[in-house]
């Protein structure tokens, strides 16, 4: 597919662009209302001046290019990758305005951080952070998880069916429904559903830890965001460790998990049908993937010494693995511990978690455990091909919402898309040696963490941390929740306008 | 596996269905890896 | 769709369609350097009434890092070197926790968020970097110091009672001063890293923080709405003609 964009591709491109940031600016003002409820006025007007920009930005685009166009796929991905983009951009810009950020750049990593549901922090002092500022950070966490499906979802609605059938062809079931309106409705509807019931959970919890109702509240609307779009932010600079209690961290590892089991196999339990999820090669993949890493954290945790508890295994280790699968990045130990503390067996097996990540057509992030399911599938099949006759014809299969074959497309899809992670994943922590700060742990361990979305961080980023590894990681955040693939139809665009390709 | 839908079904049994085997999954993860740690204990001491 | 539109490429069009990528970019870096113009014009305060007298020194001010390797004796050797009862700081136990397990000592900082009573006593968040400490919550200033650093610190019996109030977004929390042990796997906090505390005393009681208003950025705030209203009624206008 030669792409050769015109003066009516962008227009068509800026179009769903405002529409984005419109959606982006309503956002803000929920924020804005909770700022002058608390009478946080500076935060207020923050706000004010940033959900303007985006309004304004927003309804001039979507006003003055306004088209009934169809959306070819190549449209689809480049509005994508330029809603993260500009999103992110626009939703630093409350974030700047509070002084808690360094620079510019650092609260584009915040915005970026939040709308990829990554969860990586530069904020100063966020402790004594406004309630309407530590509220919008989660926010964005939603708007990034369940917004942009809807964005993505509504984007192919426009482009018809065929854009449809183009999207799914990495094995992903995006198509839960036939009718992507009713899709969009039923992820709302499960994602209301968390919410009330996980809310109330967690209320009653931090009640029982020793909240007041209202701080209570608070907490408990902020970790739900955080913890069932796997986001990852906390309200509180200590994170999941503020709240010394077990029944918070289970109630927040059940909405991790929720978080990360694919929306299709949320459909599969709704219809009372569990068999589907567990003949699933996703979670197959993950049963073994987790179990395994798990005992490798469990071992490694015990031989140093680090902790010689069930319950402290438990309530560490385990935690840690469930927040780093999940791609949430919740943490019950403080992040340079996991260096000098938790020896090097440990560490390096969440780092193997948090590689793989979660399931696709989740919040959840990472290479993603169908893509890992397809390749081993694919080494299998390879090897069966090798040792059978020549004339034996081999056909793998495998479950993913039905029963599928694996083709040779699909097998070159995964493995590309968990190359590309890999090789970014290397190339950050190559970057991080840079400075000659931080040792290969470190760096290797954070690089993961960002291109995966995870944000469970071991310490290297900071408030301080080098700007040029700042961008690097800014730059992985989006690469990784794009999946690389919306990425490459945004610069083959670029690489036709910068060659002169245009057309009239 | 999508293709039927109980569309007739109230959403509410549907969702507290729903919710209900996620728990119980989430549940049978959380004993899974309490084993493996009273499992590493014991051989570990 | 003219019929312009259905001619091949010619400069005039390709220069349309540069124009239509150069604009919203200078348009963004314009937006940019507004956002960062408006942020420096924010007014400051003067930090110093916010720093806490009477905070003993560190007992031992480098901070080193060890790991969980064998053979590697910088635990031992903090340990050995630490007197007993001494203040710890929180980034030097997180450097190297296992160095200060079960030792008596010295703990000071901020109660932030809140006081948590449970059955026997509390936990409390104390918070020793900058903000704690010396300038203040970041609130009404400049003087960013990175992220808040702290330990977990368990107040039994009743002595949680002392603290008036905790750190929250208008207002630096008591400064308080603990005697206790740190443990580096706690079995009460399911192998957290925490102080038990055993004697305390308030170094610094709570003080309100005031936002001073920044003026030009709640001028450009109205500015902007109005801009924004305007802009959304010219968008239905356009809307209903085509």
């Amino acid at each position: 597919m030669i792409l050769r964009p015109g003066a009516d591709d962008i227009r068509l491109i800026a179009f769903y662009l405002g529409k984005v940031l419109l959606g982006l600016g309503l956002v803000m003002l929920v924020p804005t209302v909770i700022a002058l409820f608390a009478q946080e006025w500076n935060s207020a007007t923050a706000f004010v001046v940033g959900a303007s920009l985006c309004i304004i930005v927003g309804s001039a685009s979507s006003a003055r290019f306004a088209t009934r166009r169809p959306l070819t796929w190549a449209h689809g991905m480049v509005i994508v990758a330029l809603a993260w983009l500009i999103g992110a951009v626009f939703a630093a810009i409350p974030m700047y305005l509070s002084g808690r950020f360094g620079d510019p750049l650092a609260a584009l990593f915040e915005a970026m951080s939040g709308l990829t549901t990554t969860g990586m922090s530069v904020i100063h002092d966020l402790d004594h952070t406004p309630l309407s500022e530590d509220l919008y950070r989660h926010l964005l966490q939603f708007a990034g998880g369940q917004g942009i499906v809807i964005v993505v979802l509504s984007l192919f609605a426009a482009g018809g069916a065929r854009i449809a059938s183009l999207y799914v062809s990495e094995a992903r079931d995006e198509r839960i429904l036939p009718n992507f309106i009713r899709t969009a409705r039923f992820i709302f509807m499960v994602a209301g559903t968390f919410l009330v019931l996980g809310t109330t959970a967690l209320f009653l919890a931090l009640l029982g830890a020793g909240f007041t109702p209202a701080r209570a509240i608070y907490h408990a609307i902020n970790l739900f965001f955080a913890s069932f779009d796997t986001g990852g932010f906390s309200v509180m600079q200590s994170s999941i460790i503020y709240y010394h209690s077990l029944s918070v961290e289970l109630i927040v590892m059940l909405l991790m998990m929720a978080g990360t089991l694919s929306f299709g196999l949320h459909f599969a339990l709704w219809n009372g049908n569990p068999r589907d999820v567990l003949r699933h090669l996703e979670t197959r993949t993950l049963a073994i993937t987790s179990t395994l890493f798990f005992a490798a954290v469990a071992f490694g945790l015990l031989r140093t010494g680090t902790y010689d508890s069930t319950e402290a295994l438990f309530r560490k280790g385990f935690f840690t693995l469930v927040s780093a699968v999940s791609s949430t990045g919740h943490q019950v130990n403080v992040g340079d511990t996991y260096l000098t503390d938790w020896g090097v067996l440990a560490p390096a097996a969440i780092v193997g978690a948090m590689a793989i990540g979660g399931m696709a057509s989740s919040t959840a992030g990472g290479i993603k455990a169908i893509r890992i399911g397809i390749a081993f599938k694919t080494l299998v099949h390879d090897v069966k091909r090798i040792l059978l006759p020549e004339s034996a014809l081999v056909v793998t299969t495998y479950h993913a919402g039905k029963r599928r074959t694996l083709r040779d497309e699909t097998s070159r899809a995964a493995t590309t898309v968990l190359l590309l992670f890999l090789v970014t994943h290397l190339f950050g922590a190559m970057v991080g040696l840079l400075y000659g700060e931080f040792d290969i742990t470190q760096t290797l361990f954070e690089s993961v963490s960002v291109g995966s979305n995870i944000g469970v961080s071991i310490g290297v980023v900071s408030p301080e941390m080098p700007h040029g590894l700042m961008a690097v990681y800014i730059v992985m955040m989006w690469l990784g929740r794009l999946e690389y693939v919306a990425v490459f139809a945004l610069m083959g665009y670029l690489l036709s306008l910068a060659r002169g390709k245009a057309k009239a | 596996m999508m293709a039927t839908t109980r569309r007739d079904e109230p959403w509410r049994r549907q969702a507290v269905r729903g919710v209900g085997l996620v728990i119980a999954l989430g549940l049978t993860v959380f004993a899974i890896g309490a084993l493996i740690s009273v499992a590493f204990v014991l051989v570990m001491g | 769709m003219t019929r312009r539109d259905a001619m091949p490429s010619s400069p005039r069009r390709r220069g349309r369609t540069r124009w239509y990528l150069v604009t919203p970019l200078i348009g963004l870096a314009i937006i940019v350097a507004g956002v960062v113009w408006l942020e420096s014009l924010a007014p400051e305060v003067d930090t110093v009434d916010r720093r806490v007298e009477g905070v003993p020194p560190l007992a031992m001010p480098d901070e080193r890092a060890c790991t969980r390797q064998t053979g590697e004796g910088v635990a031992e050797e903090l340990r050995d070197a630490f007197p007993q009862g001494g203040r710890i700081g929180s980034t030097q136990v997180h450097l190297c926790p296992r160095a200060f397990d079960g030792l008596g000592v010295t703990y000071v900082g901020e109660v932030i968020g809140e006081v948590l009573p449970r059955r026997g006593g509390a936990w409390v968040q104390v918070n020793d970097d900058i903000y704690a400490l010396e300038v203040g919550p970041l609130v009404g200033h400049r003087e960013q110091d990175g992220f808040n650093t702290g330990m977990s610190v368990w107040l039994p019996d009743g002595l949680h009672q002392q603290i008036e109030a905790a750190g929250r977004p208008g207002r630096r929390g008591d400064v308080i001063l603990v005697r206790g042990t740190l443990h580096q796997a706690d079995p009460d906090d399911g192998g957290g890293i925490t102080v038990r505390a055993e004697e305390l005393e308030v170094l610094a009681e709570t003080i309100e923080i005031d936002d001073p208003l920044h003026v030009p950025q709640l001028i450009v705030a109205i500015v902007l709405a109005i801009a924004a209203l305007a802009t959304v009624a010219w968008s239905r206008r356009t809307a209903r003609r085509a």
